[in-house]
C-alpha cells in the first residue's frame, strides 16, 4: 500500500506550479530530465522484474487462480506392492501429502477427484477415501470412465458426487489372492475385509447395507465373476451415487460448495 | 490384499522380469526424491519423501516425470 501511494502521488507532484518551474531552470541542463526518466522507469522495471522473479519462486506453481484442485485417481490403486510397470497407477503415498497439502493451503478452497480406476490394494484405496471425507474443505468426485472395486469407496467419499451417463461402477466380492488355507477363518477373515468397505460405503451414500451385499454376490450379471456391474443411472437409482452429471455440473457443484462455506465464514 | 475387475495374472504380469534400480536424489527442503534410472542423464520419479506437503503439489516431480540431468557448467 505505501508503495502503490508513493507511486501515484509523487512528492514533486504537489508542490505548487511556480516552485517546480524555478527547480527546473536551477538544474544544470534540460537534456537531463528525460535521462533521468528513463533510468527511474528502469529502475522501475527492474524492481517489478524482480518482484515477478520473487512470486514465481514463492507461489505454489500448481495452486490455481480459482481455487479449485483436482486429482485424478486413474488405473491401478497401487498400494503396500509396487506393480509392474505395464500397468498405470495411482500411488496412495503421493496422494495423500497431496491432500495434506490442499487441506493446509489457504489458497485451495475445494477439491474436484476424478475418477476413472479399475481398483486395486484395499488399504490404499481406503486411505484415500478417509482422506478426503474428512477434508474439511468441500469436494465432489466424478466417476469417468470406470470406478470399480475399491473405486467405490473413493468415489462416494466426498461431500458430492457424480457419475457420467457412459460411466460403469463394479461392485463384486473381494477375492483372496497366493496361498488360502482352507479353514473357517479364511472366509471370516475375507467377510471382515469386505465388511470394512461396505460399511465405508453405506455410511457415505444413500445406499443400504443390504442393498449393496445383494449387489456384490449377484450371480447373473458378469460373465466371469460374480457381482454387478452399473452404468451411470443405475449407480444414482440405487442410491450409490448423487447424480449423473459431468465436468460442468461438478464444478458448478463444488462452486457452490465453496460459496455455501464462505458465506458461513470459514476464512479458508 | 487387491480388489480390481481386471484379471490378477493381467495385474501381476511382468513383476518377475521387473527389476528397476533405484536411486536417492537430494531434494529441496531436506527432501529426498526416489529415481529409477533410465540412462546417463535422465531418470524416472518413482517418489518424493518429504516431510513438506507443498512439494507434493509440484508437478516436475510426479511419480512418472521424466528428470533430466544437466551438467553444472550447463545449468
Amino acid at each position: 500500500m505505501l508503495g502503490s501511494d508513493a507511486l501515484t502521488l509523487p512528492p514533486q507532484r504537489r508542490r505548487p506550479a511556480h516552485t517546480r518551474r524555478v527547480r527546473k531552470t536551477t538544474e544544470p541542463s534540460p537534456q537531463e530530465q528525460p535521462k533521468t526518466n528513463t533510468q527511474e522507469k528502469e529502475k522501475e522495471q527492474d524492481i517489478l522484474q524482480n518482484i515477478q522473479q520473487l512470486g514465481q519462486t514463492n507461489i505454489p506453481q500448481q495452486v490455481p487462480e480459482n481455487g479449485i484442485h483436482t486429482i485424478t485417481i486413474i488405473g491401478q490403486i497401487e498400494g503396500h506392492i509396487t506393480l509392474p510397470p505395464q500397468n498405470k497407477t495411482t500411488k496412495y503415498e503421493h496422494v495423500i501429502p497431496q491432500l495434506v497439502a490442499i487441506e493446509q493451503n489457504p489458497r485451495i478452497q475445494g477439491l474436484l477427484v476424478i475418477l476413472n480406476t479399475v481398483g486395486g490394494d484395499v488399504e490404499a484405496g481406503l486411505a484415500i477415501a478417509e482422506m478426503i471425507d474428512t477434508l474439511t474443505k468441500p469436494s465432489v468426485t466424478l466417476v469417468l470412465g470406470g470406478g470399480h472395486s475399491i473405486g467405490v469407496p473413493i468415489a462416494v467419499s466426498s461431500d458430492y458426487s457424480f457419475i457420467t451417463e457412459t460411466a460403469t461402477m463394479t461392485i463384486h466380492p473381494i477375492r483372496l489372492s497366493g496361498l488360502v488355507i482352507g479353514v473357517p477363518q479364511t472366509y471370516e477373515y475375507l467377510d471382515k475385509m469386505q465388511d470394512r468397505v461396505i460399511k465405508f460405503v453405506t455410511a457415505h451414500s444413500r445406499i443400504s447395507k443390504d442393498k449393496f451385499r445383494q449387489a456384490m454376490f449377484c450371480t447373473d450379471q458378469l460373465a466371469r465373476d460374480i457381482g454387478t456391474v452399473m452404468v451411470g443411472k443405475d449407480a444414482v437409482d440405487d442410491g450409490l451415487i448423487d447424480e449423473v452429471g459431468g465436468l460442468g455440473q461438478a464444478i458448478k457443484k463444488l462452486q457452490e460448495l465453496i460459496d455455501a462455506r464462505a458465506e458461513q465464514g470459514v476464512v479458508h | 490384499m487387491l480388489w480390481t475387475v481386471m484379471p490378477l495374472e493381467t495385474v501381476l504380469d511382468g513383476n518377475e522380469g521387473h527389476q528397476p534400480v533405484y536411486s536417492e536424489l537430494p531434494w529441496k527442503n531436506g527432501g529426498t526424491l526416489i529415481v529409477e534410472k533410465l540412462d546417463l542423464d535422465s531418470a524416472r520419479v518413482v517418489r518424493l519423501i518429504s516431510t513438506n506437503a507443498t512439494d507434493y503439489l509440484e508437478s516436475s516431480i510426479q511419480p512418472g516425470a521424466i528428470i533430466q540431468y544437466k551438467a553444472e557448467n550447463q545449468a
